[in-house]
């Protein structure tokens, strides 16, 4: 084996890779259009329906964010969806920035619209900066009841 | 007359020279195999990169496992989003010189510390989803196990390319 061989492929895929790179941080950034004039009262933060979540959850940069405890969402969840409970959401938060600063659209939910936790987290994401932050209300029981994919150990 | 005067080749050198044509012909199967995957796999990436690119840093626990090794949240970012942007061209690369028989022994050696990376991943990872080739509906379906088993098939494949498989007159 030859030192120079491992160069030559580093340095030819680092050099493809950081052109991809600039193409992509160039890229104008499509932010998702919310799709509903709904919004929070007291803000301007979106009230998706479900057919509005469910397009945005087709979208590949879209983050769910589950704001139940840990162990309603082991149990199933929107596929794809980040475990991020209230309770934890202050610890947590800076690990998850970068994550979430990137996403074009945050869709957070809860169990269904009697629970608040949906609507305050959202409102903590929005104080941050975090602009493209949604609340899906009737959250994961509606979610179900369309039979939309889901993930966990009880689906 | 003695038998060294014949035509007949000795029962050594026939021994020899095919246990020599089975080498080459393994090495060959195993560089066409593990460079088609790598050429496929890097290949579905590139053309899809920015998906791919969601795909990992916002769903996959990939960014939140680096995070826990690097303190900074913002730096441990960068280098998952360098490393999204770098892979499929690494494994296009490899692909390309395993496929091309061009610095076959180094790029087997990229291919498999890969590959070994990858069955690490998905074992720690079960639930989730492959992005291998990221043909999204066509893969994901598979379960994890399969993924682990293509792959350790694909390690075995490239170690003997690394260890043995290449004979002296075809490295470059």
């Amino acid at each position: 084996m030859r030192l120079r061989n491992f160069i030559h492929i580093f340095l030819v895929s680092g050099a493809l890779a950081a052109y991809s790179f600039w193409v992509l941080s160039a890229r104008e950034n499509e932010r998702a259009s919310p799709g509903t004039a709904e919004t929070f009262p007291g803000t301007d933060i979106p009230l998706l329906n479900v057919a509005d979540a469910e397009t945005l959850w087709r979208h590949p940069s879209t983050i769910f964010l589950d704001v139940r405890p840990v162990p309603d969402y082991e149990f199933g969840h929107v596929k794809g969806a980040l475990s991020l409970p209230l309770e934890e959401l202050d610890d947590r938060f800076s690990a998850l920035k970068p994550q979430l600063e990137r996403a074009e659209a945050i869709v957070v939910y809860c169990k269904n619209s009697d629970c608040g936790k949906s609507y305050w987290s959202a409102l903590h994401l929005r104080k941050q900066g975090l602009k493209q932050v949604r609340i899906y209300p009737n959250g994961w029981y509606e979610w179900c009841r369309f039979e939309l994919p889901i993930t966990g150990q009880g689906s | 007359m003695n038998g060294a005067d014949s035509n007949c080749p000795l029962p050594v050198k026939a021994a020899k020279g095919n246990s020599h044509k089975i080498q080459n012909l393994v090495s060959v199967s195993c560089r066409y195999a593990v460079g088609a995957v790598f050429l496929m796999a890097g290949v579905s990436k590139i053309v899809n990169l920015p998906e791919f690119e969601n795909q990992v840093l916002l769903h996959s626990n990939f960014p939140q496992l680096l995070a826990r090794l690097i303190p900074s949240a913002q730096l441990s970012f960068r280098i998952a989003q360098l490393v999204v942007v770098f892979l499929p061209w690494l494994e296009l690369i490899c692909g390309f010189c395993l496929v091309f028989k061009w610095a076959v022994r180094e790029s087997a050696a990229i291919a498999g510390l890969l590959l070994s990376l990858f069955i690490v991943y998905s074992l720690a990872n079960p639930a989730e989803e492959c992005r291998c080739f990221f043909l999204p509906k066509a893969m994901s379906s598979l379960p994890t196990w399969s993924h682990v088993l293509r792959d350790g098939v694909l390690l075995i494949g490239s170690l003997y390319l690394v260890f043995r498989g290449v004979p002296k007159n075809v490295e470059a």
